[in-house]
């Protein structure tokens, strides 16, 4: 029989420490980022949600700034290909519990030899989101240890999620599979250069 | 001493009743305690992020229930409310009412079967068996509400396809009465059991402020003692008019996430009945564009809905037209199913490594997507 | 000692379920019927498609929405107008094609039982004329997985493809 409570501890080392969200107002924090940093801008955005663009290089900092005032729930790391401008932009989606307000963190960085600092001093569980990303995208984060092979077994490819991989093309070239060509097509991407 | 250890490496999986899904784990082990374990993902990877690309915004809607099997319905929810964000859609209230019981059905079913997949991984096979006659039930009552059985396809932004055919909410709370009648066999059969007990107390604990730290979300955050629901905190569909308690329990270890689950069973039935008798009049979807021609204006927008095993996201943006320019799906297992199991399972033995992927309830396909 | 008792009668509890019905059915002798004894599938059932060919106008709509690019608008011999043919082995059963229908023709009916060898052979032309069709055919009681030979027009034999186009 399990009664309300029970003696958890009997068994295994049970982690000990309480957790209290901190509530602090988002206007503060992203003040704080702007007067910290001279690159950061922040981006109106309705709801209960804020945005702020940073600098390639403030972004850690940054978020060590966010983690310490109550913004400690790493929820997302993304990344777009926006080929037309020849960048990535990754964004760093942050959760406070208890403001209760999401933060999307965005900065850019080249197409060509992608780099950025990994984050996971700051938030652990971005460790797992670089990895994909790497894969998917290319993008080299250095200060990650885990950047091994993730999803895509034996892929000698492209990053697949670069928007000029034709993921078409690359079935019939491999696998001998005649597509049928789809009746909506898709929007060709292609970089800013070419014609 | 170093030069004593002898390791073995054995690959587990891809194949494991206690999870929905393939996936794999390499373990080192040290006679039969877990030494290092490495998660080996990719058996489900079916590109679904580069696959909305190519498809237009409606014709996403076939394709989001798909990335989670057993839950496939706060997908299409969450892909809906990002849509809804960006172009500022007004879901009509009786939309967002079918969406909560929906949701809510699909919750208890998730729920039941994930407790069973725990019964199953400890030898308890009756409770596998039992659940998923319950779970039956609830999808005969999709299959009357949407056409489907499991990948409903039902509801889309803007509203829900259909509205509720004419008896169906006597049938629901027929199967919620026969669920609450057959609740305390299945948790005399379960939780008192012994094996449940010596199993399943003490397994693979950590508290709040590790959960946080490591992104731990839904369930399993709150079988730590931290009130923290996102039906609650930033409620979406019809949730914020409706009384249900946020299960919590303080101890953090794997039988306090069964029972969390447990106990969540019980609230979704209470939401559910206060859905079905509070739920207003008038139209089931608002007035959008025909589907060859739905296009979203530029803007980018995150969703967040709490599904049974966690916090599931959609981060969609737009570049305007009839394509999404990228679909980030943050599903709950990306976090549980690698870093935060590889943390836990050291110093475990190699018995309890399926027992504590099922407590945590994670889901390949949505880390694989 | 109540508790020894407790332990001891327990298991005897579980006697009562024998009397119940098992939740198993061996479709396609038994029917499936929902709580209350209705039969399922209901008419929103999304299974094979039907199309009265009167109503359409053979534009298309069907064959552009259809998100796995399942529906290819065939000619007919006989026939003036295209008309869509649904590939089972690519179908995803979303009914996107019943909804952008405008003419109202195409349908998806509640039957389900389908199967063949050959995914990428598995074409079917919905026709106007289905429901006279034997759909209880298509599948062999005795060794479910058989197909038989159904009446005129739509015919799906196993491993053979769709003979009329």
């Amino acid at each position: 029989m399990v009664e309300d409570s029970y003696d958890h501890t009997k068994r295994k080392d049970q982690r000990t420490g309480t957790y209290k969200p901190k509530n602090i107002p988002v206007d503060d924090v992203m003040n704080e980022v702007i007067r910290t940093f001279s690159d950061a801008e922040r981006i109106e955005r309705k709801g209960k949600s804020a945005e702020v663009v940073v600098g390639k290089f403030t972004v850690s900092e940054t978020l060590a700034i966010f983690k310490k005032r109550g913004y400690d729930h790493f929820v997302a790391l993304t990344c777009i290909d926006l080929i037309e401008e020849d960048q990535f932009e990754m964004v760093y989606h942050l959760f406070s519990y208890g403001a209760k307000v999401h933060v999307y963190l965005k900065t850019r960085i080249d197409r060509e030899g992608p780099s950025i600092d990994s984050v996971i001093e700051v938030f652990r569980p971005a460790i797992t989101y670089e990895r994909e990303i790497k894969e998917m995208f290319g993008v080299d984060f250095p200060g990650n240890p885990r950047l091994t092979q993730f999803i895509l077994e034996d892929w000698e490819g492209p990053p697949p999620m670069l928007k000029d991989f034709d993921s078409i093309q690359y079935v019939q070239d491999h696998f001998g599979i005649k597509v049928r060509n789809p009746k909506t097509l898709p929007p060709k991407w292609k970089k800013a250069g070419d014609a | 001493m170093m030069d004593d250890f002898r390791a073995t490496e054995i690959i587990f999986g891809p194949q494991h009743p206690g999870i929905h899904g393939n996936f794999g784990t390499r373990l080192e082990l040290e006679g039969d305690l877990v030494h290092r374990a490495r998660m080996v993902p990719g058996y489900l990877h079916r590109a679904f992020e580069k696959l909305m690309e190519q498809r237009t915004w409606m014709q996403n809607v076939a394709i989001v229930p798909r990335i989670c099997v057993p839950d496939p319905d706060v997908n299409e929810q969450a892909y809906a409310m990002a849509i809804e964000d960006i172009m500022g859609i007004e879901v009509p209230r009786r939309a967002d009412y079918i969406r909560t019981i929906i949701l809510e059905l699909s919750r208890i079913a998730s729920h039941l079967m994930s407790l069973g997949g725990l019964g199953g991984a400890i030898g308890l096979y009756t409770m596998p068996m039992w659940v998923n006659g319950e779970r039956d039930y609830i999808l005969d009552l999709m299959e009357q509400l949407t056409g489907a059985r499991v990948y409903h396809i039902f509801i889309w932004p803007g509203g829900v396809r259909w509205d509720i055919p004419d008896n169906w909410p006597r049938k629901v709370n027929k199967v919620l009465d026969h669920i609450e009648t057959m609740l305390p066999h299945y948790y005399s059969l379960f939780f008192e059991s012994k094996v449940t007990d010596a199993r399943l107390k003490g397994l693979a604990p950590f508290d709040s402020r590790w959960a946080v730290e490591h992104g731990v979300t839904g369930p399993n955050l709150r079988a730590t003692g931290f009130e923290m629901d996102v039906r609650r905190f930033d409620p979406y569909a019809a949730y914020e008019d409706i009384d249900f308690d946020v299960v919590t329990r303080r101890e953090g270890d794997g039988l306090a996430r069964a029972l969390v689950r447990w106990n969540e069973v019980r609230q979704s039935i209470r939401i559910i009945r206060q859905a079905l008798e509070d739920i207003p009049g008038g139209e089931h979807r608002a007035k959008t564009p025909p589907p060859l021609a739905f296009m979203v204006p530029p803007g980018d927008s995150y969703a967040r809905v709490e599904s049974s095993k966690g916090e599931y996201g959609y981060y969609v943006v737009s570049k305007g037209g009839k394509y999404p320019y990228r679909v980030h799906v943050r599903g709950p297992s990306f976090t549980h199913g690698i870093d935060v199991l590889e943390q836990l399972l050291p110093g475990n033995e190699i018995s309890d490594v399926a027992l504590i992927t099922g407590t945590l309830e994670v889901c390949p396909p949505d880390i694989d997507r | 000692m109540s508790n020894i008792v407790k332990k001891t009668v327990s298991p005897f509890r579980a006697l009562r379920f024998l009397t119940r019905k098992p939740h198993t059915i061996r479709i396609p002798h038994e029917p499936h019927n929902d709580i209350e004894g209705e039969p399922l599938p209901t008419e929103r059932y999304r299974g094979i498609h039907i199309n009265d060919w009167e109503e359409c106008i053979s534009c298309g709509l069907c064959a552009m929405v259809c998100p796995c690019d399942a529906i290819e608008m065939v000619k007919i011999e006989g026939e003036e107008k295209t008309r869509p043919e649904v590939s089972y082995g690519r179908c995803c059963f979303c009914g996107f094609c019943e909804d952008a229908c405008p003419k109202d023709s195409l349908h998806m009916t509640s039957n389900h039982t389908m199967i063949h060898v050959d995914e990428r052979k598995f074409t079917f032309l919905p026709t106007p004329n289905l429901k006279e069709f034997e759909f209880e055919y298509m599948i062999d009681p005795d060794t479910l997985c058989q197909i038989k030979r159904k009446k005129k027009g739509n015919v799906i034999v196993q491993g053979e493809p769709y003979p009329s186009k």
